[in-house]
């Protein structure tokens, strides 16, 4: 009795160092690639496999500094200069009743921003003629390729509408994008326009500043001051952040003696979009 | 140093807004040390119950905060009245029942539907209640559903009640199925307490095998086809005919890579605790027909609602007619169940209607089987892909929109012109078609094959899974689905 009590106490004791030593392993597989993942994480040094950084686990959490709140006191300068000139100028100039025939050019960010921008053609009595969204398209694109040439050609819109910058908010080669905005500023001609800065959701590298030099005086609406909701990507506004944004946007262009046409808020943003869709992506096709 | 000291310090720090979910790498790393310590527990010890059902409630409590005391509540209510219906016989014992369901139910009556109530007797009566901003405590619908379970099956005589408030405890706290099911019976759960299984290197791979393919299901597959389809979603009129239609097989596969990644962790992390939790989904797309599919789809829910249900109101035992209003009662509460929406209501009784449908067709003959398999199983996917679509849509003028779409304005030629704008999507799809259509014998033999890898591969597999969805991932992770349930 007492050998069968002690031969099943042996096998007890086996199965359960058995069973102990497989979870000490799983601990090991589980916690050894994570703390590895967490030591390079609290590295400052980062690696790359063929030319691909290997991202942290942290690496692109947006800080809380990052989420610029709208404050006036954030606008650029040249913004702010021409709001307060249009302020004072806003009982002078006359809203010209015109109908505008919009082409809006952009980077992924048009994707959504188009829906609002349509209902505010709709009911100003404007037409949105073209949307061109060229996904991963930075200025450069814009700028070194005949793309927005041929558009402006086809369309001859009165009025052109244009937001990029999302994909280039780390560009640190300024000087080569300097050179693309004045390009592309230079395809838009006499045709009036719009160029709106990226919605940042992170801090520039200075292209902002790039566009808002490059662009006339009054024609440039600075984005990255807005907070504005986002999509699941964390990058790009929402729907309903880009509903935000296109009123902001739209009380910039009322409060400006540059663009002296009606441009009041919808009463509905469900609205029919009847505007030619045109995309392209510039990670296939970079233009240049 | 300080970036690491503040790190460890909001560690302890809940959040209601951002649960603590399985796939935060911070988890998981708290599941390797937890295990460290559970390996020196011997099998039957009662610490290790106590200290399983201390991580549990620190688990619950990194989501859900303050309403971990609700929880407890409700564990010590339950615990009682099932002791106590156990004594009882007769009539008394039928209203105690009924008593304990009212009771369990209004939990989620109130946290869950309570709002919904108010703007719909709001719109019928013209009345101006005010509706309340009440956070829903996470997996109350799941914990609900299981306390449910225990008290009707003491009361059926199915089971005997649990004896010690741990073994209780333990069942309805247990992590891994705690948030978002799959929602276990204690007469499965309550008998492994006593006897969990020996745990040995078969069993380590196997479930390791079972947390990194649901690692990888929720955070490289669902997350990426759940950006595309958001976006289409935000307003599906804006798009295309073939851009909804691939948003309507994006969101199917979605949601199965969600749901079942989900499960296959927790399953996995069960298997290493050492108790085996059934399985929630089998190959659920390659169902030939909606009554298949509903065998294969959250198992744990369908069973729930087959065994406390269906069967209570009559089953199949009084008539055709009466059958096939059982199957609409049980399939609206089915529907109801996934959230306060009208949309639920009706993606419950449409699955209903096909489930009453199907029963209605005579049968295939055994020479047509072949054809009539491949047939059904495309069929069936369709109906099931546009049901998501109510599931998924904001509202339903958004469900019709995109439906319109899809009926109005497909052109196939288009395709060429996505492929060039978004290869993302197209090979995201093509591959969860794969994953998803392909035969479950041949998914056996891929298994086996890597569970027969020697255990030193392990922790280089794990690591080559976790930076691959770190370099696809988003900054922040995407809930999953059924937390919201």
């Amino acid at each position: 009795m007492s050998t069968e009590l002690s031969y099943l106490r042996k096998q007890m004791l086996k199965t359960f160092n058995k069973s102990r030593n497989s979870l000490l392993a799983g601990s090991l597989i589980l916690g050894l690639p994570i703390i590895l993942l967490h030591i390079y994480n609290y590295n400052p040094y980062t690696f790359h496999i063929l030319d691909i950084e290997l991202r942290k686990i942290k690496t692109e959490t947006i800080n809380k500094e990052d989420l610029i709140v709208l404050n006036s006191s954030k606008l650029s300068n040249k913004t702010k200069k021409t709001i307060i000139t249009n302020k004072d100028k806003e009982l002078e100039s006359k809203v010209i009743d015109v109908s505008h025939r919009i082409l809006f050019l952009g980077d992924s960010e048009t994707e959504r921003l188009k829906y609002p921008l349509n209902a505010y053609c709709e009911a100003n009595n404007h037409k949105l003629e073209a949307v061109f969204t060229w996904y991963s398209a930075t200025i450069l694109n814009f700028g070194f390729s005949k793309k927005a040439d041929s558009l402006i050609k086809k369309y001859k819109p009165t009025l052109i509408v244009f937001v990029v910058g999302l994909n280039e908010l780390r560009a640190k080669d300024l000087e080569k994008r300097e050179k693309a905005a004045k390009q592309f500023r230079a395809k838009i001609g006499k045709t009036p326009y719009l160029w709106i800065g990226p919605a940042n959701y992170r801090e520039d590298e200075g292209i902002n500043l790039i566009f808002e030099n490059t662009a006339d005086e009054g024609h440039f609406f600075l984005s990255k001051n807005l907070k504005l909701d986002r999509a699941s990507d964390n990058r790009h506004p929402s729907k309903k952040g880009c509903e935000v944004w296109m009123d902001s946007i739209a009380s910039f262009i009322r409060a400006s003696s540059v663009y002296n046409f009606k441009f009041e808020k919808p009463k509905t943003t469900d609205v029919k979009f009847k505007a030619k869709v045109i995309m392209a992506n510039a990670a296939k096709d970079k233009g240049y | 140093m300080n970036k690491l000291i503040a790190d460890l310090t909001s560690f302890f720090d809940y959040s209601l807004k951002e649960p603590w979910f399985f796939t935060e790498f911070s988890f998981l790393l708290c599941l390797a040390l937890f295990l460290l310590l559970y390996a020196f527990f011997t099998p039957k010890s009662p610490w290790k119950l106590l200290y399983l059902i201390a991580f549990s409630l620190f688990f619950y409590y990194k989501s859900s905060g303050p309403f971990l005391l609700l929880f407890i509540l409700i564990i010590f209510c339950d615990y009682a009245i099932a002791l106590w219906i156990n004594r009882l016989e007769g009539n008394k014992r039928k209203t105690l029942l009924v008593f304990a369901i009212i009771y369990s139910l209004s939990f989620l009556l109130y946290f869950k539907y309570s709002n919904f109530i108010i703007v719909n007797l709001n719109s019928l009566l013209l009345t101006k209640f005010e509706t309340k901003s009440l956070f829903l405590p996470i997996g109350i619908s799941f914990y609900t559903f299981q306390s449910l379970s225990y008290i009707i099956d003491v009361y059926r005589k199915e089971i005997d009640p649990s004896k010690n408030i741990l073994d209780y405890g333990f069942y309805m706290t247990f992590f891994p199925h705690l948030v978002a099911g799959p929602i276990v019976r204690a007469k499965d759960f309550l008998p492994q307490i006593q006897n969990p299984i020996v745990f040995d290197h078969p069993i380590l791979k196997e479930s390791l095998l079972r947390i990194c393919t649901g690692l990888i299901k929720k955070l490289l597959l669902a997350d990426f086809l759940g950006k595309y389809v958001d976006l289409i979603h935000e307003a599906p009129r804006g798009f295309t005919g073939l851009e909804n239609l691939l948003a309507m097989y994006a969101y199917s596969f979605q949601i199965y890579f969600d749901f079942s990644g989900y499960s296959d962790i927790a399953i996995g992390i069960a298997l290493m605790l050492g108790y085996r939790m059934k399985e929630n989904f089998f190959n659920p797309y390659t169902a030939e027909n909606i009554t298949v599919f509903w065998r294969r789809w959250h198992i744990s829910l369908s069973l729930w609602l087959r065994d406390y249900i269906y069967i209570p109101l009559g089953g199949n035992r009084k008539g055709l007619i009466n059958t096939y209003l059982f199957l609409l009662i049980t399939m609206l509460i089915g529907g109801i169940w996934h959230g306060a929406d009208w949309k639920f209501v009706f993606w419950g009784v449409g699955h209903g209607l096909f489930l009453v449908l199907h029963k209605l067709l005579p049968k295939p003959k055994e020479n047509d089987r072949q054809w009539t398999r491949v047939l059904g199983i495309m069929f069936t996917f369709h109906v099931v892909g546009l049901f998501w679509i109510f599931f998924r849509a904001s509202s339903f003028a958004s469900a019709f929109d995109s439906i319109h779409q899809v009926v109005i304005n497909t052109n196939l030629t288009e395709l060429i012109g996505f492929c060039n704008v978004r290869p993302e999507i197209i090979i995201l799809l093509f591959v969860s078609a794969i994953i998803i259509f392909l035969p479950w014998k041949w998914k056996e033999i891929i298994i086996n094959r890597v569970i027969s890898l020697p255990l030193y591969l392990w922790p280089i597999i794990f690591l080559i899974a976790l930076q691959l969805i770190l370099q696809f991932r988003d900054s922040t992770i995407e809930p999953f689905i059924y937390f919201q349930f």
